[in-house]
């Protein structure tokens, strides 16, 4: 007796083999597998996302600390209240020199809060990637020379403050007259994290890292700007007097 | 005995098994034609989209980089598509009353996805990283094209096979230098002609024989 001698096997083995014949020409299976690929639409969730939100407390492979100065605009001073103190002791005992000394312990509040120093050694290499990270996130607006003039601006959005000229607008709303020039680096990370005014927060577009290399190359656009000509390489140096000489 | 068959069968039948070669011949023709053409592939056709977002404006005139929306190409497989906010970014200031970009604005009240229609569908049994293609020195325009002169977004090859196997079969006309892989008008013909065999060991291309593996891209 043979597999094929009863009448259910064979018309069965029949109908899987038109069946395996038939079937490559009707649907892509594998092409098309269950899974979501990204961003794909899901009618599962109420919100339509595939894509889900982190739940709280959520720590992803390789995360940085929270209490690592890379995540922070702050210096060590914030955590120090004692010049602070020492100011309202003084203005307590002279209570005529308080109005005096309260633009000092808002000025020493402000801006030596912000760190003036970067969380890693700043390297060639760090100028280079920072360069790169500011031409793709940063010129749109503030344009390759800081002057923010960027195409954006041309097309109408807010005039941004030049790195090179202009008084910080964030320390000015807080009644103090400071250069971009002079502002401390941690200033430059905090708007950058967080936006100020017309300009949008950048956090997730930009990884923290790339954050203090850009900020690293807006120090070398506005040291740029003020660099001696005796500071140059003697190459530059004569391009720059041949320049100077054919101008003549 | 009289014939079965009239006379004229013989030409029937000759003609008829004729006929049968030439079909199956036609039907395997046809087969590759139409699975070949731009109504199976979606090359060159153009989507309808929610809002619809020029790339030759956005990259063609303002020259925004690819990575201002598109942030994850370099780091992961999926090159990322910009969520509302990035969009925002400017349209906060600029178009802030066009009607055309209300479906943004929505998006951004309403905290709801804009639904934007995929251009390039990969079938899922091919694994695809970007990124290893960007560290490679692949840039984005030898697959996706002259994005920055496409008013609307369409796929600019067939994404078949074939088409993938041309370049890891010969990578090395497709490189180039790591400053040049966003550029959409950088050319190989200003460069000399050692940049690819350069490139190919600088950037370990791995052989042939590894790149047209199976696994490669089925995994």
């Amino acid at each position: 007796m043979t597999i094929f001698d009863t009448h259910w096997t064979r018309n069965g083995a029949i109908a899987l083999l038109l069946g395996t014949l038939l079937s490559p020409g009707c649907q892509q299976e594998m092409g098309k597998q269950p899974a979501y690929r990204p961003l794909e639409p899901s009618t599962f969730f109420p919100d339509g996302r595939s894509a889900r939100p982190l739940l709280p407390g959520t720590v992803a492979r390789g995360q940085v600390s929270p209490q690592s100065p890379l995540q922070t605009p702050w210096g060590s001073q914030r955590s120090d209240p004692t010049p602070v103190v020492t100011l309202v002791m003084q203005g307590f005992a002279n209570p005529l020199g308080v109005l005096s000394v309260l633009p000092v312990v808002d000025r020493i509040l402000a801006v030596g809060s912000y760190t003036a120093e970067f969380p890693f050694q700043v390297t060639e290499a760090i100028l280079a990637r920072g360069r790169e990270r500011y031409d793709i996130y940063c010129v749109v607006c503030h344009d390759p020379t800081g002057n923010g003039d960027g195409i954006i601006v041309q097309r109408g959005y807010t005039h941004p403050p030049s790195y090179i000229f202009d008084h910080s607008r964030g320390f000015e709303r807080r009644g103090i007259s400071i250069l971009l020039r002079d502002v401390p680096v941690g200033y430059f990370f905090e708007v950058i994290t967080n936006g100020y005014g017309a300009m949008p927060d950048y956090r997730s577009q930009v990884p923290l890292r790339d954050r203090w290399a850009i900020v690293a190359y807006i120090r070398a656009i506005q040291l740029s700007q003020f660099a001696r000509v005796q500071s140059l390489p003697r190459q530059e140096r004569r391009r720059i007097e041949n320049a100077l000489e054919g101008s003549r | 005995m009289p014939q079965i068959f009239h006379r004229s069968f013989n030409t029937i039948s000759k003609v008829s098994i004729a006929s049968v070669v030439i079909l199956l011949i036609g039907l395997t023709g046809a087969t590759y034609v139409v699975g070949w053409s731009p109504y199976v592939t979606q090359e060159q056709i153009a989507r309808v989209q929610p809002v619809p977002f020029s790339h030759q404006h956005h990259v063609g005139q303002l020259g925004i980089d690819c990575r201002y929306c598109h942030t994850s190409v370099e780091t992961s497989a999926f090159a990322g598509m910009p969520p509302t906010k990035t969009c925002m970014n400017c349209h906060q200031e600029i178009w802030f009353g066009s009607s055309m970009l209300e479906p943004v604005r929505e998006s951004y009240r309403k905290d709801q996805s804009i639904a934007w229609e995929r251009i390039h569908n990969l079938p899922q049994f091919v694994y695809f990283n970007h990124s290893i293609h960007i560290h490679k020195g692949v840039g984005c325009v030898s697959c996706h094209g002259r994005v920055d002169q496409m008013p609307l977004t369409y796929q600019e090859h067939s994404l078949l096979m074939g088409w993938c196997l041309d370049c890891h079969r010969d990578p090395k006309k497709h490189l180039r230098p790591a400053s040049a892989v966003f550029s959409m008008t950088w050319s190989a013909s200003a460069e000399p002609s050692e940049l690819g065999d350069r490139l190919m060991k600088e950037n370990h291309i791995r052989g042939v024989e590894q790149l047209t593996s199976c696994s490669t891209c089925h995994r």
